[in-house]
């Protein structure tokens, strides 16, 4: 703007004056001398030019200003200078070409619709459309081009391109058009009309070879016929011979692809081809050669379908493969040790699941419990306790007991034999009739050699029988192995294939079974082996009974058990969970009957040991809950805090638990209080006599019945050099029911299994090192070792025990020293509630700070909902405004077309009346 | 009178023939000829013709004679509920009854004022207890027919049956009146001390199934011989005999034309049969009775199990039973356990100074204690001993501490019980929290020689009786946090509380207290794994270190030897396979 001054009508006269349309200078004001003279053409265009720039300039009446009441510097507002009135006018275009397009063409079926590019596109200037049409139509035509492109290709006739001939040479066509007679000449009936070809081909021929007569030529044409008819028997024979060598070459081929070790696994469809080509190769006989091919072709055809081979992973390098490995057992090692602390293996971010549990504890209650329950009932995860478990059961318990034993021995018997029937149909549902009569013979024939009064989980079932049965398999010939066996659903099945096998090779028996089967051969085989594994651990519980037990032999199949495990892990899963619940039903029913007869022995069989064993090998022993491991160390602890301890085998019974169970924990290092109770009142109870004379002279706290054990009371061992080990075959045997259990009963023995007591002690005092509590643990192990009269052991065992105190010892005063106060409850104080205004630094009015995220994504998308509607509603308005006005308008041209139509006619009827009129006038004054 | 001595002369004989018959070993003649004599002396018996004559005058032989009979067969009778088949002992404990109803009216009514015929059920009652082949159908029969039904009936057992028990302690050792725990001391007379043995079960078992005791007099109201209040029995005899109905009314000394005064003589000549008094008066005298019988261990917890329940609301004087109470308590082991519910009802209800009790509570905290039966019931006395806040925080820091030394040896169960308990002691008592926490700063202001850090000795004296003097405030629970490390994850993660801001809500003790291994076990082999367990992934290669050579000893010794030296036994050094 030049000048802010004035009127409008002042300010656009000023502003024509500058720009020279109007005033001094401008064209008309010019001479038109002056026209003539200086540039000519400059004239009419460049003043509608610059009368065009001065209307594209702003114009200060369209302009419309906010005014901001407080200025803030640097800050940039949207929306304080507008132009509504040309934003009006943008909005009743694009309306009109819309809106009205639309409401016009309502009600109306059918019309044409204009699908050329941009016709709908008010944003299209015409020029534009124009030329976007264009460029279209030419690339339309361009992609035409390979296909029918009748300019650019050559066109052929007979092989001969169309461009070569020459059109108007044809006799046919004449140029002479000035001469057409209509009538064809005679030239043009022989050479077109029918058969005018032919006529003209003979000619050509006879032009080209002229001396050749007809038989020459049919000569000549039977010759070559002969010629091709020749090389194609030749082709033909070329063909069937390279198919005989392939043929002959397909076993070599075959070998080529199934390579054993590659790990290219052949495909099925490949496979079957092979197969049934050796089979027929194996024959020899050709009768059914054309069956033989159909089937060829069929393979042919299935191998054309079949899936491609991928290419396979290339063979590592030794480096690379030992690599992966100790990757890969890091890795298990990471998820082991996440495990142990009781921490999900798979989640890698350990900072992300701390913020998810904390998360979840702000989110809940103040009563939130920090044991996530699954459901109200399970307290704390601990179960639902005695109180639901009725009393009422025990009762039952006991009351079976009590009429077990009126029943008598016989009863007992029976009843074992349907725990077996029981016992196998859990097994197995398919054989569970094949058990039935197998059971039913036993009946018959074969005396339970187990104790009879429980149903152990072992087998007791046809032991002895079996057993025979090996023992005369052992006594016959050595004769070779069978290399492929069915795989065993049954004990039964499985002891049949191996009645002529040594045990030496057992193991590979199984190794036979497990490759014959493996699972990644077939789909039913995972079925098959999971049917396997009961089978495998059957046998071997089964075979632990055994005296000796054959420890090579469980030492061999373990590997494979491991490998069954990991390869059906849920099917192990519940059958070694299955086995430890008959376990603990077994104990606890024991337990109950104790009061009422004087039992065995209560601590686990032999194979009840082998499988807690065999368990706590195949599965890791450190997590922090495992589903298995878990109930398995709660049933030792349980076997150690309940079972008595009466005299030497159990003893032995206990040391092996406790030494199970300290295995178990080598890594993990969690703390059973069972273990070292045991070990203490076994301490307790192989003193020499006379070491404590009352139960208050005792140290420690661990329980104590009150009365000693004579059995295990050492009389006198000055005479006794040296301890051994702890026979485990001894233990075994008369674990077994073939042993004098008098093996215990002696000094030696009483001995040995002090210094193991006192060897596990301090096992397990190594091991509980770092524990706080360590000094109150171990404490009185040595103060009972204090009160030991050393005089009464020959020296080298003296030396020993005292050693072993000495370690005790020190450790405690190691862990005395080490450990402080407890400080468990450093936690960040809880902060009081503030009321003092949070205070923004570099605070920004445009920014949100709203705490709560959620909030201010509420108001966000409140505020942009409430924006929407507006806008909506005011283009709704503008809409209806639009259409009122568009009917107004259609109304108004319809009523001034009327009102014109009706003047017309209103002009001709005055018109012809006043005629009229004059005509009367005339008449009546009597001019006519 | 001479028609019924006749006819008595003439069944004479057969009642002698059927007497004999009694004496037939088979139990079946024995039935019938018990029914026939029944149904022989029952039209007798409702006549009044077997009373003892009041006057020599009416002496009649053959009375005497029949009379006789009648005495030999009740005695036989009551020798029949000693045998050994039950089919003998039943029928007769009903014939003797119905004998002591029928016999009984027929007093009451002769004399008009109530009478029990309690000679005759003192021998049943002595028949009953003092029996060698007391079974269950007999118990059953009698409690569930008779003894739990009739107030009359209970009244009378109870009194003979302290009368009996009381007769036989005396004469076993007359001067010998101490209770149960003297029973060591007899050893000398068998047979009393079986007799006494069987007094003591029979007795028991009776008194144990004892349901219907009366709370209030006018529960009283079922009787096996007619309703004793005098209105009734004047309803009934006025209809029959107008001189007994003056009678009675005489001997009451009212005037039989003011009824409202009868009714309130009445009222305060209550006969005690109808009193409440006098019924809780047989009660607490029969139980005292029994409680001076020397007694099996079993039936002694038993005792102790019911007492707080069902002896000390129905006795007249609960503080009588303080001595045994006291005695009981301090015996030690599970007596003490459960004697101390009982002391606590004595205690609470009726006002039984005990001195030192704490100090006996924190000496029941001893080696057996996570282990034995009753450790529930004792513990939820334990949380409601220690729930006032009042205690002094040195008695709450010994409980805490020797609670904690005690986890260290307790079977999960155990444990599970202590750490609720402890939490909730530490909550309600928070100077004890420095058991768990303590900071440096405090330490070293306390110990004002700062070089404190770590206390090389507990200072907590576990065998220090008087937990006053324990010294436990200056310890810390390193127990609890070895506990954190418990094998039984929901131990460890229990026992990781500690370490947890202190901002829950006490535990409620009842959640934990009834677990044993059995049912952990099943909750930890009752859930099922969402995924599949983790399996090991070091294969192992045998189950146990075993030498492959067997032909050679010598060769087993130095390869035992190589295997020890190569590690390969380690964990399994003590066994040889």
């Amino acid at each position: 703007m030049a000048k802010s001054g004035g009127s409008a009508l002042k300010r656009l006269k000023s502003t024509l004056k500058e720009a020279k349309v109007i005033g001094h200078g401008s064209r008309s004001s010019m001479s038109k001398k002056q026209k003539r003279k200086g540039k000519p053409k400059d004239d009419k265009n460049d003043t509608k030019d610059k009368l065009e720039f001065l209307k594209n300039q702003i114009n200060p009446f369209e302009l419309r200003v906010t005014k901001t009441k407080h200025n803030v510097l640097g800050r940039k507002v949207k929306g304080i200078q507008g132009r509504p009135g040309l934003k009006r006018q943008i909005g009743i275009e694009k309306r009109k070409q819309t809106l009205l397009v639309e409401m016009e063409s309502r009600n109306k079926v059918g019309g044409l619709i204009d699908r050329r590019f941009g016709e709908n596109d008010p944003t299209l200037s015409l020029e534009e459309k124009m030329l976007e049409r264009f460029a279209r139509e030419k690339k339309q035509r361009h992609s035409k081009s390979s296909l029918f492109n009748l300019e650019d290709d050559d066109l052929t006739h007979y092989g001969q391109s169309l461009t070569l001939i020459d059109d108007f040479d044809e006799p046919d066509l004449s140029l002479n058009e000035e001469v057409d007679t209509g009538i064809i000449d005679q030239d043009t009936v022989d050479k077109g009309h029918f058969g005018g070809f032919e006529e003209d081909e003979q000619n050509n021929d006879e032009s080209e070879h002229k001396k050749k007569s007809k038989t020459e030529v049919m000569k000549e044409v039977i010759a070559k016929s002969k010629m091709h008819k020749y090389e194609r028997q030749l082709v033909k024979e070329e063909d069937e011979r390279v198919c005989n060598e392939l043929d002959n070459d397909l076993d070599e081929i075959r070998n080529l692809i199934s390579l054993p070790k590659s790990g290219v696994v052949p495909l099925p469809t490949q496979e079957a081809a092979f197969r049934n080509k050796s089979v027929s190769n194996g024959s020899a006989s050709k009768k059914d050669i054309s069956d033989k091919d159909d089937a060829y072709d069929r393979h042919v055809r299935e191998l054309a379908l079949d899936r491609r081979t991928r290419p396979t992973d290339r063979i590592k390098s030794e480096e690379e493969i030992a690599l992966e490995e100790k990757e890969k057992l890091e890795r298990l090692e990471i998820a082991r040790k996440r495990r142990m602390e009781g921490l999900d293996p798979e989640s890698d971010d350990d900072s992300v699941k701390r913020k998810k549990q904390k998360r979840t504890s702000m989110a809940d209650d103040p009563d939130y419990d920090h044991i996530s329950d699954d459901d109200d009932n399970n307290h704390y995860n601990l179960g639902k306790g005695i109180s639901l478990r009725d009393d009422a059961a025990i009762e039952q318990a006991q009351d079976e007991d009590t009429s077990d034993d009126e029943d008598g021995d016989e009863d007992d018997e029976d009843e074992n034999d349907d725990d077996i029937d029981d016992y196998y149909s859990d097994l197995d549902l398919e054989a569970s009739d094949d058990n039935q009569i197998l059971s039913d013979d036993n009946n018959d024939t074969s005396i339970p050699i187990t104790e009879s009064d429980h149903d152990t989980i072992d087998l007791p079932t046809n032991s002895k029988n079996l057993a025979v049965k090996h023992g005369i398999t052992k006594t016959k010939d050595k004769c070779e192995l069978a290399y492929t066996f069915p795989c065993p659903t049954t004990l039964a099945e499985f002891l049949k294939i191996l009645q002529d096998v040594e045990d030496e090779e057992v193991h590979v028996v199984v190794h036979r079974i497990r490759v014959l089967h493996h699972i990644k051969l077939s789909v039913e085989n995972r079925v098959k082996l999971e049917k396997f594994f009961p089978v495998l651990m059957d046998y071997v519980l089964h075979r632990v009974q055994e005296n000796p037990v054959p420890i090579l032999l469980i030492n061999k199949l373990v590997g494979h058990i491991f490998d069954l495990v990991q390869q059906v892990p849920e099917s192990a899963t519940d059958y070694f969970v299955s086995k430890i619940v008959t376990m603990e039903n077994n104990l606890t029913k024991r337990l109950f009957s104790s009061g009422l007869k004087k039992s065995k022995s209560m601590f686990p069989t032999i194979s009840e040991f082998i499988l807690l064993r065999i368990l706590s090998q195949v599965f890791p022993t450190s997590d922090f809950h495992h589903p298995v491991v878990t109930p398995a160390q709660l049933l030792m602890a349980q076997y150690l805090a309940q079972c008595p301890l009466s005299n030497g085998l159990d003893l032995v019974s206990g040391l092996l638990l406790c030494n199970l169970m300290h295995e178990c924990q080598i890594l993990s290092k969690r703390i059973i209080p069972e273990a070292l109770n045991f070990l203490f009142i076994a301490l307790v109870y192989l003193a020499p006599q006379g070491t404590f004379n009352s139960m208050e002279s005792i140290p420690g706290i661990f329980p104590l019945s009150s009365k000693f054990v004579p059995t295990l009371q050492i009389k006198d061992t000055t005479f006794v050099d040296d301890a051994n080990p702890l026979d485990f075959s001894q233990f075994s045997s008369v674990m077994n029911g073939n042993g004098n259990i008098n093996v215990f009963d002696n000094d030696l023995f009483r001995l040995s299994a002090l210094m193991a007591t006192l060897h596990l002690v301090e096992n397990f005092a190594k091991m509980y090192n770092c524990t706080p509590a360590s000094s109150e643990l171990f404490e009185p192990a040595s103060k009972i070792i204090d009160t030991y009269p050393l005089d009464k052991f020959s020296s080298t065992i003296k030396i020993k025990i005292a050693s072993i105190r000495e370690t005790l010892e020190r450790l405690q005063k190691f862990s005395k020293k080490s450990r402080k106060p407890l400080e468990l409850q450093h936690h960040r104080p809880i902060p009081l509630p503030t009321y003092i205004p949070k205070f923004q630094e570099n605070f920004s009015i445009d920014k949100h700070y709203d705490t709560d995220r959620e909030q201010a994504k509420l108001n966000k998308l409140k505020a942009q909902y409430k924006k929407e509607r507006k806008g909506a509603i005011r283009e709704l308005r503008k809409d209806s405004k639009c259409i009122a006005h568009h009917n107004i308008r259609k109304v108004k041209e319809k009523d001034t077309l009327y009102k014109k139509r009706i003047n017309s006619i209103m002009g001709i009827l005055e018109s012809e009346q006043g005629e009229k009129k004059a005509y009367e006038k005339a008449k009546k004054y009597g001019k006519i | 009178m001479k028609d019924k001595c006749n006819l008595a002369d003439r069944n004479d004989t057969k009642f002698s023939t059927l007497l004999e018959s009694l004496e037939n070993k088979s139990p079946d003649v024995i039935y019938d000829a018990m029914y026939a004599l029944y149904r022989a002396f029952v039209p007798l018996l409702s006549m009044g013709e077997l009373q003892k004559p009041k006057k020599i005058v009416d002496q009649n032989a053959a009375v005497m004679c029949l009379r006789d009979s009648y005495i030999h067969y009740v005695n036989k009778l009551c020798l029949f509920l000693n045998h050994e088949e039950p089919g003998l002992q039943v029928p007769s404990l009903n014939i003797l009854l119905d004998l002591l109803k029928i016999e009984s009216i027929y007093l009451t009514t002769s004399s008009g004022a109530y009478y029990f015929s309690n000679n005759h059920f003192y021998r049943i009652v002595e028949g009953l207890i003092d029996n060698e082949n007391f079974n269950e159908h007999l118990q059953t029969e009698f409690i569930d027919k008779y003894w739990n039904k009739y107030d009359d009936l209970r009244f009378y057992f109870l009194k003979n049956a302290a009368k009996i028990i009381n007769l036989a302690t005396n004469s076993g050792k007359p001067k010998d009146r101490s209770g149960p725990i003297s029973k060591k001391k007899r050893t000398n007379e068998r047979l009393d001390d079986n007799k006494l043995n069987n007094l003591m079960e029979n007795t028991f078992s009776i008194l144990e199934n004892l349901r219907s005791m009366p709370t209030d007099a006018s529960e009283i109201k079922d009787f096996w011989i007619g309703h004793p209040t005098p209105e009734i029995v004047n309803k009934q005899t006025s209809g029959n005999n107008e001189e007994e109905f003056k009678d009675i009314s005489d001997e009451d000394g009212g005037h039989d034309m003011n009824d409202k005064k009868s009714h309130t003589k009445s009222q305060d000549k209550i006969p005690p049969i109808l009193q409440l008094s006098s019924h809780r008066r047989v009660f607490s005298d029969c139980w005292l009775a029994l409680l001076k019988l020397p007694m099996k261990q079993e039936s002694y917890k038993k005792i102790l199990l019911i007492m707080h329940k069902k002896i000390i609301p129905h006795m007249l004087q609960p503080t009588m039973l303080m001595d045994y109470l006291t005695e009981s308590y301090n015996a030690g082991g599970a007596i003490s356990l459960l004697a101390l519910n009982g002391l606590f009802t004595l205690i609470h209800e009726h006002n039984l100074d005990y001195p030192d009790f704490y100090k006996k509570l924190y000496n029941l905290f001893d080696r057996n204690l996570m282990h034995v039966k009753y450790r529930s019931r004792f513990f939820r006395l334990v949380d409601l001993f220690l729930s006032s806040t009042h205690l002094p925080v040195q008695l709450v820091a010994s409980f805490i501490k020797r609670m904690s030394r005690l986890s260290l040896t307790s079977p999960p169960h155990g444990i599970v019980i202590l750490i609720p308990l402890i939490y909730n002691l530490i909550r309600r008592h928070p100077s004890c929290m420095v058991l768990i926490h303590r900071p440096y700063e405090i330490k070293s202001r306390t110990e004002d020689g700062g070089h404190i850090n770590n206390i090389s000795e507990d200072p907590y004296v576990f065998d220090e009786p008087d937990p006053m003097n324990s010294n436990a405030i200056a310890s810390s629970l390193w127990e609890l946090k070895t506990l954190q490390n418990h094998y039984l994850p929901n131990v460890a993660t229990l026992a990781k509380i500690f370490q947890d801001k202190f901002n829950k809500p006490s535990y409620n003790l009842e959640d934990f207290l009834d677990h044993t291994y059995a049912t952990l076990f099943e909750a930890e082999t009752s859930k099922k794994p969402k995924k599949t367990p983790a399996l090991a992934f070091e294969k192992p290669n045998f189950v146990f270190p075993v030498c492959e050579n067997i032909n050679n000893t010598e060769q087993i010794d130095a390869e035992y030897q190589e295997l020890r030296n190569a590690n390969i036994m380690k964990g399994w050094e003590i066994f040889r396979f």
